[in-house]
């Protein structure tokens, strides 16, 4: 089993398109990089006192009637003292244009989602090429066990796919890291910032798994990568929008509502529902699931 | 559950007891691919198992590979139940069901690897095939720019990688030129000298005849014809003597004088009599001072007695 999950890493590692993949995110994250870098700006005491400067001079004009309340409701008069003072007021000037290490868990919680669509798109490819090609028979001439044979794909799957998220957050960290340091702040990274963060990216490389192995599965019972992708978007976009709007009380075991829960991991109005874990455990009980019949339905198929 | 395996007949490789593979059509019915099949592959040689296209060649070696689920009917190879113990012999079958099916974007040479490396061959074993096969050159290029000639033979060399003690190839000179045939006829005949046993599907039937000991002529899903090439052969018209002489017209009357059926055919003579008979005739003829200038058995080909049984090429299909 481990030579033939051996086998289909490096069958997808080879893949072209995850190649080109894996460059095109390389090239993301020196873009995103280069970006920040160049648009983050400290805040000097001379950037402070010109942007002061500039709100006392409007202060000045509103006062002289230059500039008149806009917004004022029909029939009431504001004291123009008043409005000047809380419009332009001086003290209250705050420049941050600097890039917050800090807030790079935001980061990991947006590129997390991109990721899962990524996951799910990988593991319908993956096999999906398999039936596309017709080397699915040249592989069961090989290994005729064909429980085996998705298995090792999925686990060969998920561990690239897993590996593939974590070390693209931390490459794209890194690359945020020169801006932080030399044109932003470093302030706040503590203890527990490093394990929240790291806490996300695990969670958002668990969800990729997931979504590459409803992708195995789904393409497996259709035989066809774009009818599996298809499947996906149907089901996110249109059924899970008609539960929502005529089922709310269903929307507990929403698979997205889930998987957002778990990895935002943070207690959530609008969908109190639900425990971290206990969001993410339905989530893996969902692809177990959607997995264990997609198996089944390939052990019994006749292969054409 | 598997029912208990029944007592293997000795030196068969391959046993089909009462095959029967029927596929449900969407509309309703059923179209019947195999019709209870029954056929002995002996250990050894070639055997070649021939039928027009959609007489169930392709669909009895698919249930063999376990790749289809029969509906009826048992199929046993090198001794284990396909249906149950297909992985305990695996790594002594080779392969081809139809086209040769390798990823288009990787190299001959890595398609071949990443199968080896799932029965632990290493890339040794991978050269020295691609170099049998003829591919060494072309081996780093990818499987899209080769031909369907050195497709066909990078399948035979996934088949051969596992060095099987018997190989399996279905129409395996599909699509090639002259050249490409002759090639694959030459290391089937060398596949089989080494001992190996070659099980090869082909509609071909003058490669056939050419390579095979023994073959099976299946039509409508069912085997019509089973055996070594000669039995076969006979099952076609009467087989005869074909002779030729210098005045074709008194040998006639010779023949017919002593109580022979023979005719005349063009500037020759055939004589309805079994070849034991050739002594028996020369001397009739010689005895009329005539004189053979050629004597041969006159034995239908195998494309003949082919077309004699497998008229009617059209899928059984029976309406439920």
């Amino acid at each position: 089993m481990r030579r033939l999950v051996g086998v289909e890493m490096t069958r997808l590692t080879a893949r072209r398109g995850i190649r080109l993949l894996v460059l095109a995110l390389l090239i993301i994250t020196v873009v995103a990089g280069t970006t920040v870098f160049l648009k983050s700006h400290r805040t000097t005491p001379e950037r402070l006192a010109r942007a002061r400067a500039a709100v006392a001079s409007e202060h000045a004009r509103c006062l002289s009637g230059e500039i008149k309340p806009f917004d004022a409701p029909p029939g009431v008069e504001l004291d123009p003292q008043q409005f000047c003072d809380e419009q332009f007021n001086a003290d209250n000037v705050r420049i941050d244009k600097q890039f917050h290490l800090s807030s790079f868990r935001d980061v990991v919680k947006g590129t997390a989602t991109f990721m899962v669509i990524l996951g799910l798109a990988i593991g319908a490819t993956f096999i999906g090429a398999e039936w596309s090609h017709g080397t699915i028979v040249t592989l069961l001439a090989w290994e005729p066990r064909r429980y085996r044979v998705v298995a090792a794909k999925m686990i060969g799957c998920a561990a690239v796919v897993f590996a593939g998220a974590v070390v693209f957050e931390i490459i794209l960290g890194a690359a945020l890291v020169p801006a932080a340091i030399f044109r932003g702040d470093t302030a706040g990274l503590n203890g527990m910032w490093y394990r929240d963060v790291a806490g996300t990216v695990l969670r958002g490389a668990t969800l990729a798994v997931i979504a590459s192995m409803i992708g195995v599965s789904i393409a497996n019972v259709a035989r066809n990568t774009a009818a599996a992708i298809g499947i996906a978007f149907v089901y996110i976009a249109v059924i899970e929008n008609i539960i929502r709007g005529l089922l709310p009380g269903y929307q507990r075991w929403l698979l997205t509502l889930n998987a957002g829960r778990f990895l935002i991991a943070e207690d959530m109005t609008e969908f109190p529902y639900r425990s971290t874990l206990g969001a993410g455990l339905l989530v893996a009980a969902y692809a177990l699931g959607i997995f264990e019949l997609s198996t089944a339905t390939f052990r019994r198929r006749d292969i054409t | 559950m598997c029912p208990p395996p029944p007592d293997r007949s000795p030196m068969a490789i391959i046993e089909i007891e009462g095959l029967k593979k029927e596929y449900r059509r969407l509309r309703g019915g059923v179209t019947v691919a195999v019709a209870g099949l029954d056929l002995v592959v002996p250990e050894g040689g070639v055997f070649g198992f021939l039928g027009p296209n959609g007489s169930g060649k392709t669909t009895t070696i698919r249930c063999l590979l376990d790749l289809v689920r029969p509906t009826a009917g048992r199929c046993r190879i090198l001794g284990a139940e396909a249906r149950c113990d297909l992985p305990s012999v695996i790594r002594r079958i080779g392969s081809i069901v139809e086209t040769p099916a390798l990823f288009p974007t990787f190299s001959g040479k890595l398609n071949l690897q990443l199968l080896g490396r799932i029965n632990g061959i290493g890339a040794t074993s991978v050269d020295d095939i691609l170099e049998r096969v003829g591919l060494a050159d072309r081996a780093d290029d990818v499987v899209k720019t080769y031909s369907l000639g050195m497709r066909q033979r990078l399948g035979i060399a996934a088949a051969l990688l596992k060095d099987p003690e018997l190989l399996i190839l279905d129409e395996p000179a599909n699509g090639l030129d002259p050249a490409g045939i002759k090639e694959i006829r030459d290391l089937i005949k060398r596949l089989a000298n080494e001992g190996r046993t070659v099980f090869v599907s082909s509609h071909i039937l003058s490669e056939v005849q050419q390579v095979c000991d023994r073959v099976a002529i299946l039509t409508r899903g069912r085997c019509v014809a089973a055996g070594s090439v000669h039995e076969v052969l006979s099952q076609g018209r009467a087989t005869g003597l074909f002779l030729r002489v210098e005045r074709p017209d008194l040998a006639l009357s010779a023949l017919q004088t002593a109580g022979l059926d023979a005719t005349r055919d063009g500037d020759a003579l055939r004589v309805a009599s079994p070849p034991s008979d050739a002594a028996f005739i020369t001397k009739v003829l010689a005895d009329q001072g005539l004189y053979l200038t050629e004597l041969r058995p006159d034995e239908a080909d195998l494309e003949t007695v082919f077309l004699e049984l497998t008229q009617d090429p059209v899928v059984e299909e029976v309406a439920v």
